[in-house]
Order: C-alpha cells, then structure tokens, then sequence
C-alpha cells in the first residue's frame, strides 16, 4: 500500500520523469488497483485525478466505466477531456452512445475530445445523431470534425447531406465535405 | 527537472491555446508559459518580455510570419538560438518534414494535441530527443 501513496504521490511531481513513470507503473498493475484509483477520482488535486483518468483509460476495467462517464461532468475542463478520451478507449458501443449524450457540450474543448473519440469508433447506429448535430452546430470545428466522423462511418447516402457543406462559410468545413464527398464516392466505385 | 523553464507557444487558434495551457500548466506543472495569437511584429514583443524561452512550440500556419519564417527568425535571435522549437501541424508529408528540418525546427507534433501522448513527448525533447517520428 506505501508504495501506492508514493507512485500517487508521483503522479503529482512537477519532474515529468517521476510524473511517467509512475503513470506507467499504475497501469502495470492493471486491474489490481481500479478500485483504488476510482476512489481517488475525488481527489482535489486536479493533475491527480486527470492523471488518474488517463491511467483507467489504459486499463479499461469496466469497473471504472461509470466513474469515467462522471468525470465527463468534472468541474475542471481537463479532467472532462481526458475522460472522453479515456472513454474512447473502451471503444465499445456502449461507451460510444454514453458520449454522443454529451453533443452538444458547453466547453467547446470537451465537444471536440468528444468528436475525435467519435471519428475513431463511431459506427452507423449514430448516424440519425451526428447527422443532427452535424445540421445544428454553431461551431465550424464542431462541424468540420462531425464531418470527419461521418467520413469514417462510410454510408454512401451521405453524400447529399455532406454536399450541403461544400459551400460552408468556413474552409476547413468546406475541404473537409469534399474530403469526406470523395472517399465516400471511391468506396462507391471500389463496391462496383 | 528545471520547474523554472519557459515556454513559449504561437498559434492562431484560441482552442489550440487553451489546450496547450491545461497540458503545461493544469496537467504538467509549467506555469510559465507565454501564449501568442500570431507572429506579427514578433522579435519586439519577445525581447519586451525579456524572457529566454527554452521550449517554443510553433503553429506551421501561423501568420502573418508563417512558421517556417518564425523558426528563421528566432534562429537568428542569440536570445533563441539554441531553443528548442518544435513545430505543431497536421501535415505529415515528408517534403514538410525536410522544409522544417531546413529551417532549424527540432522536432514536429501533430496537431491536435494527444492529451495521452504529449508528456511522452515533452519529456523527449527535454531531454533532448529529436521528435521527427512523433507525427
């Protein structure tokens, strides 16, 4: 247990070295130490508990789900963003739906912790939802990297929905609908 | 580890920013870090600071001195000579690469930040590691 509180104790120097390796010596052990790291979570220290999320993302013990899906309301930013991206670790449908829940969200960081996890996992059963999200955003990077998701998704009867954004005001939207337009039509001519 | 490093980091986008400073500061402990939103009249704004930057993290697309332009600039500054400049892109082409090995960068990042990779990678260039693999 002492040498728990001391790696704990770690994750917190300000010498990025110890601050690694402690990291990593925690995910080492793996499932023998979620539960004490979930308990931490309330911890005030918010390097801690951040770090903490990291390292239970790693470990991906669904013992730790419903704490990480918590910490995706965290009154600090980071923690809320590094529990998205821990979440996205789990890659599972489940934690897939749990983050579309938070679209949109207040902090346009999370949003987009949130879209970058979604361009990696998401698959057509959120369509109906991203397309929403997609057609209400006010934001341009909330948009382009909706795009991106729905890219990767791959339904080719998307295209039309996607062309809307080839005359977007903002470019990054703009090349990332002809971007998507694109791999979308070769995937079409690679089916043929 | 030096807790009194400075950083330096220029970039046109506000969320950019605002991660590099819960990455530095929130998450790693370095608070004293200098944000700027663009490379205009850049020399006199940072000899006004009279700080000697040892890290500067460099947005590629920076303006209106891109951030090869920038690199060269500091490079010929004595104050920023020997810092180490790491260059923040998306771009992954290896003719970009070599533009910015040329134009004295020490090393590139991907843009975004990976909130779980990017200690690994600080603690890389530290310590002195060259970071042409990290995109």
């Amino acid at each position: 247990m002492e040498d728990l509180e001391r790696l704990l104790t770690d994750l917190s120097s300000r010498d990025i070295s110890i601050h690694l390796s402690a990291r990593q010596a925690l995910i080492d052990l793996g499932d023998s130490v979620v539960d004490l790291l979930v308990d931490r979570l309330a911890d005030e220290d918010i390097k801690l508990v951040a770090s903490i999320v990291v390292i239970l993302g790693e470990i991906t013990n669904p013992r730790s789900f419903q704490s990480l899906i918590n910490c995706l309301e965290h009154p600090h930013t980071l923690v809320q963003m590094q529990a998205a991206t821990a979440l996205g670790r789990f890659a599972s449908k489940d934690s897939v739906s749990k983050l579309i829940d938070y679209l949109p969200h207040s902090a346009g960081l999370v949003e987009q912790s949130i879209l970058n996890v979604l361009i990696k996992n998401a698959t057509v059963e959120v369509l109906p939802q991203m397309l929403d999200f997609l057609h209400t955003t006010p934001s341009n990077v909330a948009r382009y990297m909706t795009i991106r998701v729905l890219a990767n998704i791959g339904n080719k009867d998307l295209i039309s929905d996607l062309e809307k954004y080839l005359d977007d005001e903002n470019h990054h939207v703009r090349n990332d609908a002809r971007i998507a337009i694109d791999k979308l039509r070769d995937e079409i001519e690679s089916e043929e | 580890m030096n807790s009194e490093l400075s950083f330096l980091y220029i970039d046109d986008t506000e969320s950019s920013r605002k991660v590099m400073r819960l990455m530095l500061t929130d998450m790693l402990g370095y608070e004293d870090l200098v944000l700027l939103e663009d490379s205009s009249d850049l020399i006199n704004r940072l000899d006004q600071l009279e700080k000697q930057f040892r890290i500067v993290f460099l947005d590629i697309n920076v303006e209106p001195l891109n951030g090869y332009d920038v690199c060269k600039l500091l490079r010929q500054h004595d104050n920023y000579s020997s810092a180490r400049i790491i260059a923040l892109t998306a771009s992954t082409r290896p003719s970009d690469l070599e533009k910015m090995r040329d134009v004295g960068f020490d090393g590139a990042i991907s843009k975004p930040l990976d909130l779980e990779t990017f200690p690994n990678q600080l603690q890389s260039i530290l310590i002195g590691d060259v970071l042409w693999d990290a995109i």
